[in-house]
C-alpha cells in the first residue's frame, strides 16, 4: 500500500475529505480488496485507542487544584486570606495559621518599635497593647527619622462594618477569637481600649489632628476566592485593644495616618509579606502533613 | 447559540465559580487520559491537568470565545505537556526518545527490552496499542489522540498544536500507519510459535 494510499485512507477515516473525494475513494475501495482490508487495519487502530481504558479522575483532585488557586493567590495578596467552606467554617487548622499570623504580626510591630528607639519601659504588656516608643532623641541617627514616630501614632479605628457587625466579619471574627489567645475582649460598643500611660501618649495626638485623613488598606483583585474572604489582620490591625484586633482582622482595615505615616505604611506592608512568607511555610507544613497521613 | 463550553468560560470570566467546577467536571477526564498519553507518567499527568485548569483560571480575565473551547483548553494542555517533556530532567517513567526521534521516520526499536516483545507478552489488546502508542514521537501521538478518539477536526488539531493543517493531517496519518503496522507485527509475532525455555539447573 503506498503512503499516498494510506494518508487517503487516514483522511477518509478522519472526515477530512471532500465529498468528492469521499465518494471517489469508497467506489474505490469497493472494488479493491486490499484498498478495503488496509482500510479495516487503520480502523481498527482508532477503535483500539478509544477502547483504551480510562482511568477515573481522581476524587481530590479539584481539591488540590484548589488549594493550588488558594496558595497562588494567597502569594499575591499581601494581606493572606482566610477560606471558608460553603457553610461558613474555616478548618481548625486554617483558624489556627489566623492565629499565627496574628501573633507574627504582632511580633512585627514589636520589631519596628525595637528599631524605631529604645524600649519604654512605662510600654503597657498587659493591655494587649503594642508598646509603641515616642520619637527620642537617642534614636540611631541611621534609622529614619520620621518613621519611628509615624509607626508610633499609626493607629487603627475600627470602620463602619466593624461597629454594625455584618455577618462576614462577625463570623471572621469569632474564627480569629477562637485562634488568637487574647485578653477578655470589651464589650463591642467600647471601641477604644482603655490606654496606658504610652497608648495615651500616642493616641491624644492623633485624635486631636484634624489634618489626619483616613485611607483604606485593599488587598489586590487577584486575591478573589470562590468562596468568602476574610483578610488576616495586618499590623496596624493590631495596634488596638483585644476587642479592636478582632473586630478588625475581619473587616476591612481603616487606619488614619498623617502623611509620614503613610510613608511608614510602605514599611507595615513588609511585615505583611513575612506574615505571608510565615503562612505559606505552614502551608508547606500542612501539606507534609496531610501527605505524611 | 453560544457552545455551552464557551458559555461556561464566560460564565466564569464573569464572576460565576461555579461555572468553572462545571468546566472542571467536563473537562478533567478528557484532558487527564489526553495528557496520561503524552507524559506516559499517571502522577505527572494529574499535575499537568491542575496546570492547564490554573492557566485558564489566571487567563480568565482575557477569555474572548474566539475560538472553541476545546480548541484553546487542548492548545493549553499541549503546551504543558510539551514544557513538561522538554524538562532536563523529567520525572520517571518518560521516555527520551521523542525530541530525537523525527517525524515520519520508521519506528526503529532496539534489539533487546523491545517494546514489541512486551507486545506480544500483554495478552490484552489494550496493552498492545498502549504501548505501540508510547512509541510514536510526541507531536504524532498527540494529533493521532486529538483527531481519532477526541474527534477534533484537523482545523481544531492544528490549532491546538500551533500547526498547519497539512501538518496534522501528516502527523495523524504517520501516527496512524505506524500503529497499524506494530499492532500487525505484534499479532505475526504472536502467532509465531515459540522455543520453550530452557533453565539451567532444574530438576535432575
Amino acid at each position: 500500500m503506498t503512503t499516498d494510499r494510506d494518508a487517503e485512507l487516514s483522511a477518509l477515516l478522519d472526515g477530512a475529505l471532500s465529498a468528492n473525494e469521499e465518494s471517489a475513494l469508497r467506489d474505490e475501495i469497493a472494488r479493491v480488496p486490499e484498498l478495503a482490508a488496509r482500510l479495516e487495519e487503520l480502523a481498527h487502530v482508532d477503535a483500539a485507542l478509544r477502547a483504551l481504558p480510562a482511568r477515573a479522575v481522581p476524587g481530590n483532585l479539584r481539591a488540590r487544584l484548589q488549594a493550588k488557586l488558594d496558595a497562588e493567590a494567597h502569594a499575591h495578596s499581601p494581606f493572606g486570606s482566610l477560606r471558608t467552606d460553603a457553610r461558613g467554617r474555616t478548618s481548625p487548622r486554617r483558624a489556627w495559621i489566623a492565629g499565627f499570623g496574628a501573633a507574627a504580626a504582632a511580633a512585627a510591630a514589636a520589631v519596628v518599635v525595637m528599631v524605631g528607639g529604645p524600649a519604654n519601659d512605662s510600654a503597657p504588656a498587659a493591655t494587649g497593647d503594642l508598646a509603641v516608643n515616642p520619637p527620642s532623641a537617642t534614636a540611631p541617627a541611621a534609622v529614619d527619622e520620621v518613621r519611628p514616630q509615624a509607626v508610633a501614632e499609626v493607629r487603627a479605628v475600627p470602620s463602619a462594618s466593624v461597629v454594625s457587625g455584618d455577618a462576614g466579619s462577625g463570623a471572621a471574627a469569632d474564627q480569629i477569637a477562637r485562634a488568637v489567645p487574647a485578653p477578655a475582649p470589651t464589650p463591642r460598643g467600647e471601641q477604644e481600649p482603655e490606654p496606658g500611660p504610652a497608648a495615651s501618649e500616642s493616641a491624644q495626638p492623633f485624635a486631636a489632628d484634624p489634618s489626619r485623613v483616613a485611607i483604606e488598606e485593599t488587598a489586590p483583585a487577584e486575591s478573589a476566592f470562590r468562596d468568602e474572604e476574610l483578610p488576616l489582620p495586618s499590623a496596624a490591625a493590631l495596634s488596638g485593644s483585644a476587642s479592636d484586633r478582632l473586630a478588625l482582622a475581619s473587616s476591612p482595615l481603616y487606619v488614619e495616618v498623617t502623611d509620614d505615616e503613610a510613608d511608614a505604611l510602605g514599611q507595615l506592608e513588609l511585615h505583611d509579606a513575612t506574615i505571608v512568607g510565615v503562612l505559606d511555610l505552614l502551608g508547606e507544613l500542612d501539606e507534609l502533613e496531610a501527605g505524611a497521613s | 447559540m453560544l457552545d455551552e463550553d464557551v458559555r461556561l468560560m464566560l460564565a466564569f470570566r464573569d464572576g460565576d465559580d461555579a461555572a468553572f467546577d462545571a468546566l472542571f467536571e467536563r473537562w478533567a477526564g478528557k484532558l487527564l487520559r489526553f495528557l496520561e498519553r503524552m507524559v506516559r507518567n499517571e502522577a505527572v499527568a494529574e499535575e499537568l491537568v491542575q496546570e492547564t485548569f490554573l492557566r485558564v483560571h489566571r487567563a480568565r480575565a482575557r477569555y474572548a470565545p474566539d475560538a472553541k473551547f476545546s480548541t484553546w483548553l487542548y492548545t493549553i494542555a499541549s503546551n504543558v505537556a510539551r514544557n513538561e517533556l522538554r524538562r532536563p530532567f523529567r520525572r520517571a517513567p518518560h521516555d527520551s526518545t521523542d525530541l530525537e526521534r523525527e517525524e515520519g521516520r520508521p519506528l526503529e526499536l532496539a534489539a533487546e527490552e523491545s517494546p514489541v516483545d512486551e507486545i506480544v507478552n500483554a495478552r490484552r489488546e489494550g496493552a498492545e496499542v498502549e504501548a505501540a502508542l508510547q512509541l510514536l514521537p510526541e507531536r504524532q501521538r498527540a494529533a493521532l489522540w486529538l483527531a481519532a478518539v477526541e474527534g477534533l477536526p484537523y482545523a481544531e488539531v492544528a490549532a491546538a498544536l500551533e500547526t498547519s493543517e497539512s501538518s496534522v493531517k501528516a502527523l495523524v496519518h504517520r501516527g496512524r500507519v505506524a500503529l497499524a503496522d506494530q499492532l500487525a507485527n505484534a499479532r505475526a509475532k504472536l502467532a509465531t510459535p515459540q522455543k520453550p525455555f530452557l533453565i539451567r539447573g532444574g530438576a535432575r
